[in-house]
């Protein structure tokens, strides 16, 4: 009741006063009313064999060698701060027994796991202010957000659950009340008894992670307030633009074939990376050879056009269904928001005279996230049967291009990131009093990096917070993984969640058609 | 506490500062501002979610709604938060706003109610 109280306070002390907000629509999408207007920042890249440099963050205009001196600059308009509630913090943050140093040529990372949290046709970044007129998402870390969702609503949930009674966590995934970022994802849903479902996820497995440690000092931090999507592109399915800048920068003088999409990064080096069957045990079991993507070892959707099976029979009952998302790890360095999400980042290029691949020049390397979606299933007999809720738009967007296709099912997926972790706690420099946990882990302050989850986050933190069950975003949640069924079952009515309605006419994402 | 609800409504919405002298005192027009027929609305949509959110609360203490569903009940407070914010927009905007608020807030009454057995899907797919 209190907590109604203080909202209703809150609400007054805006309706009396005279803050106004005007609704801004950038390129057919509403812009969320904390960021600044976007302004694009995309320059190209460098010709003949000229490197790239990245930015230095110093706004003179000048590129620089890209030398960190021991701190992650900051590089955008940053929001307020808002802190975890100093009591919380204490709470959850305990001794690590151990931390596990790794060499300077392996792949220093950020570790941890997450669950379902809810549903619903809500999108804060491409549909902002519009509840129910997106495809319908499943949601992962804040369990509350929603159409108007903005930095400071995520941050300043995750301090008033965690000060309620009883204490609850806004997060799924690890880090509790420390961690109030949203990520959602299209749902596969299937339909029983003619209703339809959402499957939930097994599991999620999340990582902050740099390709080496001896790259990490070229990381920059990430600003607060960001949020972008990644993975299938809903403004450009085929990825037309990265095409046609990679064909502007080899056209330039002396810089022919210097650059190509590459396949590190998906078969249209979007971050969707593909599907993967594994067993229990986590055995590959590849695709058939005419369903196998770019790289080989996973397909791009979970049924094909012609209703076959993309691993012909042999991902059977027991074995799961993964799908793979890269975030982009090129950065404009300015913009908390882009119209549609996607152009504030891009992924790196191939560039035969860089050291295999360049973000365009003056742009910032960023922390990559890297996320794995779980599905346990019952065999193609189930999985067939799914349909992912945005392949639908995606076709519609492909025909509005004059390009109508038929995708397989699941090829349209693509996760939204809208990071609410407490500053201090992730980005502090080791170098000071508060350690930060991505620099310890990634080594961005120059110092060794680690491997790192959720029980060693840094020589003397781990995560803690005393719930259990499937909703616990620490250790204590038991199984971590959802081997026997217990919370996602295709079989189940219960152990799924069903599909809100449609609100009618949907808008399907303002911008696309 | 729904009587004391009700008192922070009006006295958040009927007691404005009192100027001390005509020199402060505020424009006209803000005056007759506070008194529109926007700021209804607004007053209106909060009475509504307030309304709302206790029910909501009474739904969770008694199981007839799960935590899962915490978000509706955010998506209505951040909603109306939202609409304050446009409360000198222009009348498009705030009207599509007010649309899509006044749904979240009737949604949030609707789940209080009735948890299980929401309406059929519509949209599909392969």
């Amino acid at each position: 009741m209190i907590r109604y109280l203080a909202n209703l306070i809150a609400l007054f002390a805006v309706l009396t006063g005279s803050f106004a907000q005007a609704q801004t629509v950038q390129d057919g999408f509403v812009r969320p009313p904390d960021v600044p207007a976007y302004v694009e920042q995309y320059g190209g890249y460098q010709n003949g064999t000229d490197a790239n440099e990245l930015g230095d963050g110093e706004g003179d205009g000048a590129t620089s060698s890209n030398a960190r001196g021991g701190t992650m600059p900051v590089i955008a308009t940053m929001l307020a701060d808002i802190p975890t509630d100093s009591a919380i913090a204490a709470t959850w943050k305990g001794a690590a027994t151990a931390f596990l140093d790794i060499p300077p040529a392996t792949q220093p990372k950020l570790r941890m796991l997450g669950s379902f949290s809810h549903i619903n046709r809500d999108d804060a970044i491409r549909n902002f202010g519009a509840p129910g007129t997106a495809h319908a998402h499943c949601y992962f870390g804040n369990r509350t957000v929603n159409a108007y969702s903005t930095y400071a609503s995520l941050r300043t949930r995750a301090n008033t659950y965690a000060l309620g009674a009883p204490k609850k966590s806004a997060s799924s995934v690890a880090g509790g009340p420390l961690n109030g970022t949203g990520y959602w994802a299209p749902c596969f849903t299937k339909t029983v008894s003619g209703k339809t479902y959402a499957i939930k996820y097994n599991t999620i497995v999340i990582y902050y992670e740099e390709s080496t440690g001896a790259s990490s000092a070229l990381l920059s931090r990430l600003p607060r307030g960001l949020r972008y999507i990644t993975g299938r592109n809903a403004d450009d399915p085929l990825g037309a633009s990265v095409l046609a800048e990679i064909a502007a920068a080899n056209a330039q003088s002396g810089t022919s074939g210097r650059y190509s999409r590459g396949v590190v990064h998906g078969t249209l080096n979007d971050g969707f990376t593909g599907y993967e069957c594994r067993t229990s045990a986590s055995v590959l079991v590849l695709p058939a050879v005419a369903h196998r993507n770019a790289a080989g070892n996973a397909a791009d959707y979970i049924k094909a056009t012609d209703g076959s099976d993309p691993w012909a029979g042999a991902c059977t009952t027991g074995m799961k269904i993964t799908a793979h998302l890269n975030a982009p790890t090129c950065y404009d360095g300015t913009n908390l928001w882009s119209p549609g999400g996607y152009r504030h980042f891009r992924f790196p290029v191939g560039d035969n005279a860089q050291a295999g691949d360049s973000c365009p020049d003056g742009w910032f390397r960023m922390p990559k996230l890297n996320i794995t979606l779980e599905f346990y299933h019952k065999g193609f007999a189930d999985y067939g049967t799914w349909t992912l809720s945005s392949d639908q738009m995606f076709e519609d967007k492909l025909t509005a291009l004059g390009t109508p296709t038929d995708l397989p099912t699941g090829w349209s997926m693509h996760t939204d990131w809208f990071g609410g972790w407490d500053d201090t706690v992730m980005y502090g420099n080791s170098g000071l009093t508060i350690m930060g946990w991505l620099p310890f882990c990634l080594g961005v302050d120059g110092n060794t990096p680690h491997e790192c989850n959720s029980s060693q986050f840094n020589a003397t933190q781990y995560l803690k917070g005393g719930y259990t069950g499937e909703n616990a975003p620490d250790l204590t949640r038991t199984p971590q993984t959802d081997t026997d069924g217990t919370w996602a079952n295709t079989d189940d009515p219960t152990k799924m969640v069903q599909v809100p309605s449609s609100p009618g006419s949907l808008t399907i994402h303002s911008g696309v058609n | 506490m729904r009587a004391l609800l009700a008192l922070l409504l009006l006295a958040g919405c009927s007691s404005p500062e009192v100027p001390r002298t005509a020199h402060d005192a505020p424009p006209v027009e803000e005056v007759a501002a506070q008194t529109s027929p926007r700021v209804e609305a607004l007053r209106s949509a909060t009475n509504a979610y307030t309304g709302a959110a206790l029910a909501f609360e009474r739904a969770l203490q008694e199981g007839i709604v799960s935590e899962e569903r915490r978000d509706v009940e955010a998506r209505a407070y951040d909603g109306l938060q939202y609409l304050m914010t446009l409360k000198d927009a222009d009348e498009a905007q705030f009207t599509a706003a007010q649309f899509y608020v006044n749904n979240a807030i009737d949604e949030l009454y609707a789940v209080s109610k009735e948890q299980e057995d929401a309406p059929e899907e519509t949209h599909s797919h392969h």
